[in-house]
C-alpha cells in the first residue's frame, strides 16, 4: 500500500472513530435498552411536570393585608423538612428508610411509570400523604417527592394545620417567598412548603421538592 | 492512473466503513421485544394497510385504553391508535402530520392528557416517540421540538451516536431482531389481560397554576387547523384513566374550546359517561386505575363506536375484501394474544409466562 493509500485507509477509519462517538461526544444519562434516562409517572408526569409551568408570582395578590404586627420583615427559621410522628421526612432524600420507619400505611396507592420499571408510591398515615418518586439514574431508589397535610389532624413543625388562617400562617412563617389568591409558598433551595388557601383559610399544605 | 487507483481505494475503504458503521448502528439501536415494547409502537404503522376512517393521537391513555380490534368487529370501523407512552403534543401533532402523509382518516381523536406539558421532558420517551418515525420534515420538526437540553440533532440523525456504548449490553434480542420487530401490537393497541383493582386512587395535589402553556394551546390550534384544512373532524377526548388526576380547572379550559371552536369533547371520567361505558375499576385496570385491560378496552371502544357512528360520517366497511383480510389477520393475533395471556395468568400468575413472574 503507498502512502497516499494509507492516508485514505486513516482517514476512513478516523472518520468511523469519530462517528461512533469514541471520546468527545457528550451522553446524556443512563443507558441501557431503554435509552435510558427513565422518567417516572408521579412527580415527573404530573404534578411537578405541570408545576414546572408556574406562573410568575404575583406580588399584589395577596389574599389579605399582612398584619401589622407579624414578623414580615423579620428572618424567619422555617423548617422545610416535616416530622411524621417522630420521623424526620425530607423531600429529594431517599425514601425506603422513611417508609419503614413511619409503619404500616392506612392505604397505599402505586403509580407504575409507562413503559418503564420505575413505581411512585402513595402512603397515607391519617391526614398526612407522602408521596415517593423513583431516582432519574436508578429506577430502584425511591425518593420523597411530597408531604401533603390534607387536613387538620396534621400541623407543620411550625403549627398551622388545614383551617388555620392566613394571619396565623404570616405570624409563624412571615412573608411568603411567592403568593396568589390560592396559595402562599416558602422556598428554599430545592424545597419548598405551599399552603394553599381558600379565602383566608389554609386549605392543604404541601412540603414538595422544587424542579428549577 | 495512480490517482484514480488512490481515489477508488478511498472510496472504496469510505464506502466500507459507512456499511460497517450502519451495521452497527443498527445492532446497538434498541429493539423493544422483551422490554419497553411500547418503543416499537410508532414504527409499527408502517406496516399497517395505511385505510384507516379513525386515528387516535395520544400518549398510553389512548393505546392502553382502545382497541381498535372492537370497533372492526363491532362497527366496521377501521382504525388506528398512533401513540406512544408520554406522548407530548406537539409530538401527536407531527404524528398527525406524518400520518396525512400516507392517509386521510375521516376522524382524529386526540386525549388531552398531554396537554399539561408545555415542555421537553425526557430522552427516553422522546426516542420512543420520535426515532420509530419515518424520516420527513414532520419528523425533523418533531426532533427540534422535542429534544432536551441535553440532546442533539446529530443523535437522531446518526442513533448510534447515542447508544454506541449499548455494546456491552447487548443481548440475544439485539441479533434475534436485527432485521426488525415482530409485531407486538393490534393497530397501535398495547394489550394486556390482568387486572388489578384500582384503589385508594389518590386525587390530585393542588397546582400553583392550572393554566396550559401557550405551547400547548399552540400546537392544539395547529391540529385543529390541519384537521379543517383535510376535512377531518376533530374529536377531543379525555381517556378514563383514574391517574395522573385530571384536575377540575383542566378540564373546564379544554370544555371552553372545545364549546368555542365547535369541537367534539368527551370527558369519560364524566360520572354519566362512566356509567354509559360500564366501565368497573375492580376488573376493567391493569394497573389500579391507570390503563384499563383488554377487557375494559373492549367497553370503553362499544360505547365509543357507537358514538363515533352516531356522529360521523362513518359506514361499516367489514364487508371490503382488501380491508377484511388486513383486519382478519389483525384480530386473528388480538384473540390469540388475549387467549395466551389468559393461559400464563391461570398457568403462572402473570401475563409473560413463567419466564418473568414480576410482570
Amino acid at each position: 500500500m503507498n502512502k497516499k493509500s494509507m492516508i485514505s485507509v486513516l482517514a476512513a477509519a478516523a472518520m468511523l472513530a469519530a462517528l461512533t462517538g469514541c471520546g468527545a461526544q457528550s451522553q446524556p444519562a443512563a443507558d441501557s435498552q431503554s435509552a435510558a434516562p427513565t422518567d417516572s409517572v408521579a412527580p415527573a408526569e404530573t404534578e411537578a411536570a405541570a408545576e414546572s409551568q408556574e406562573a410568575a408570582p404575583d406580588d399584589d395578590a395577596s389574599p389579605a393585608e399582612t398584619p401589622a404586627d407579624t414578623p414580615a420583615d423579620e428572618a424567619v427559621q422555617i423548617d422545610f423538612d416535616y416530622n411524621l410522628n417522630g420521623t424526620k421526612i425530607v423531600v429529594g432524600e431517599e425514601a425506603d428508610p422513611v417508609i419503614e420507619k413511619l409503619g404500616e400505611a392506612d392505604a397505599t396507592f402505586e403509580a407504575p411509570s409507562c413503559a418503564f420499571t420505575g413505581v411512585s408510591y402513595f402512603y397515607t398515615y391519617g391526614g398526612v400523604q407522602v408521596i415517593t418518586y423513583p431516582d432519574e439514574h436508578d429506577q430502584s431508589l425511591n425518593r420523597i417527592y411530597e408531604v401533603d397535610l390534607n387536613n387538620d389532624t396534621a400541623a407543620t413543625n411550625e403549627g398551622i394545620t388545614v383551617g388555620s388562617t392566613y394571619e396565623d400562617m404570616i405570624a409563624k412563617y412571615g412573608k411568603p417567598s411567592q403568593e396568589t389568591p390560592a396559595y402562599a409558598m416558602y422556598e428554599t433551595e430545592g424545597k419548598a412548603v405551599r399552603f394553599f388557601l381558600t379565602g383566608n383559610t389554609v386549605s392543604q399544605i404541601v412540603y414538595t421538592i422544587v424542579i428549577n | 492512473m495512480a490517482n484514480k487507483k488512490v481515489l477508488f481505494a478511498g472510496l472504496a475503504m469510505t464506502l466500507t466503513a459507512g456499511v460497517l458503521l450502519a451495521a452497527y448502528q443498527r445492532l446497538v439501536q434498541p429493539k423493544y421485544m422483551s422490554d419497553v415494547v411500547e418503543g416499537n409502537l410508532i414504527a409499527d404503522y408502517y406496516r399497517s394497510g395505511k385505510d384507516h376512517d379513525v386515528l387516535f393521537i395520544g400518549d398510553c391513555e389512548c393505546y392502553e385504553n382502545f382497541s381498535p380490534v372492537k370497533l372492526w368487529e363491532d362497527y366496521g370501523i377501521s382504525s388506528y391508535i398512533r401513540g406512544s407512552a408520554q406522548q407530548l403534543i406537539w409530538q401527536s401533532y407531527y404524528l398527525l402530520e406524518d400520518t396525512l402523509r400516507c392517509e386521510k382518516p375521516k376522524v382524529v381523536v386526540f386525549n388531552v392528557l398531554s396537554m399539561k406539558y408545555g415542555e421537553p421532558q425526557n430522552e427516553a420517551y422522546n426516542r420512543m416517540s420520535v426515532e420509530g418515525m419515518e424520516w420527513s420534515k414532520s419528523k425533523i420538526a418533531n426532533i427540534k421540538a422535542s429534544m432536551t437540553e441535553e440532546e442533539s440533532f446529530l443523535s437522531y440523525v446518526f442513533p448510534v451516536l447515542r447508544y454506541h456504548s449499548r455494546w456491552s449490553e447487548l443481548t440475544e434480542d439485539d441479533f434475534r431482531y436485527y432485521f426488525g420487530a415482530e409485531p407486538n401490537f393490534f393497530s397501535g393497541y398495547y394489550l394486556r389481560a390482568d387486572a388489578k383493582p384500582a384503589q385508594n386512587v389518590p386525587k390530585g395535589t393542588p397546582l400553583t397554576d392550572y393554566s396550559f402553556s401557550d405551547t400547548c394551546w399552540d400546537y392544539l390550534g395547529r391540529m385543529m387547523q390541519l384537521c379543517a384544512e383535510n376535512h377531518i373532524q376533530l374529536v377531543l377526548i379525555k381517556a378514563p384513566s383514574l391517574y395522573p388526576y385530571w384536575y377540575p380547572e383542566w378540564d373546564e379550559q379544554i370544555r371552553e374550546y372545545a364549546e368555542k371552536y365547535q369541537l367534539h369533547y368527551v370527558n369519560f371520567l364524566d360520572e354519566d359517561k362512566l356509567a354509559a361505558t360500564g366501565l368497573d375499576f375492580e376488573t376493567d385496570t391493569y394497573d389500579g386505575g391507570l390503563h384499563l385491560n383488554v377487557y375494559g378496552a373492549e367497553k370503553l371502544s362499544d360505547w365509543f363506536g357507537q358514538y363515533l357512528i352516531s356522529k360521523f360520517d362513518l359506514r361499516d366497511r367489514s364487508s371490503e375484501p382488501a380491508l377484511a383480510n388486513e383486519w382478519a389477520d389483525i384480530c386473528r393475533r388480538y384473540h390469540a394474544e388475549t387467549e395466551r395471556q389468559v393461559k400464563n395468568l391461570e398457568q403462572y400468575g402473570n401475563v409473560k409466562g413463567e419466564a418473568d413472574a414480576s410482570v
